[in-house]
């Protein structure tokens, strides 16, 4: 196996399904990108949870 | 102390790369603006954290005002595509005429198939792909007329630059 992982930066960057979904709520995740403009329409001040 | 230590692991304190940097847009359909003034850059990322982190903080595009929509693009390409188009605004100015009824919206994604093409040294290459993407039949000509001669012109047609 290939994959990346910090001890392999070179490996594939591949994730399964299963992972991503995961992913979606680890904390990194529910924290607001910094930057992001003003588009109230559009932009939300707190993270949201929905299913997929 | 076990605890400590697992917080300490690479995996939980680096990010999950991907392989490419994507970038969202968001489109939104304001008569009073041009196109170019609708598109709007939100962010771009290249981790599967930051993309989930962009996901849990936008309106989903259920959600969207009507006339609004998203578009994701690896950032080599929208790089590429937004250079043309600042080209196009900036330099040449082309006005892009299709010479058929289409609703506005399509108009604005066809903008974006046209101008990337006219990047290309041989648009004429694009010709098929072009329209099939567009749905537009084959036999319907797109125009890329100068916004300089559209100004200058006397009568009241433009002569196309050239023809797709």
């Amino acid at each position: 196996e290939d994959q990346w992982s910090p001890l392999n930066p070179e490996g594939k960057k591949e994730y399964d399904r299963e992972f991503l979904l995961q992913m979606q709520f680890s904390s990194d995740s529910l924290t607001k990108p910094e930057g992001l403009p003003k588009l109230p329409d559009v932009i939300l001040e707190r993270p949201h949870s929905r299913p997929m | 102390q076990a605890e400590d230590d697992q917080e300490m692991t690479p995996e939980i304190i680096i990010k999950h790369p991907l392989q490419n940097r994507w970038a969202l847009w968001f489109f939104k359909n304001d008569k009073a603006k041009d196109w170019a003034s609708n598109l709007k850059l939100i962010t771009s990322f290249d981790t599967v954290e930051d993309f989930w982190a962009l996901y849990n903080h936008i309106q989903p595009a259920s959600k969207l005002p009507s006339g609004c929509d998203y578009s994701l693009f690896k950032v080599n390409i929208m790089t590429k595509m937004a250079d043309t188009w600042l080209y196009v605004l900036y330099g040449y100015n082309y006005i892009v005429v299709l010479k058929c009824n289409m609703p506005e919206y399509i108009m604005a994604h066809a903008l974006f198939v046209i101008l990337y093409a006219s990047l290309e040294v041989f648009p004429f290459l694009f010709r098929k792909k072009l329209k099939e993407r567009l749905t537009i039949p084959q036999k319907i000509a797109i125009g890329f007329q100068a916004h300089t001669d559209t100004i200058a012109k006397a009568g009241s047609t433009t002569k196309n630059r050239y023809t797709v």
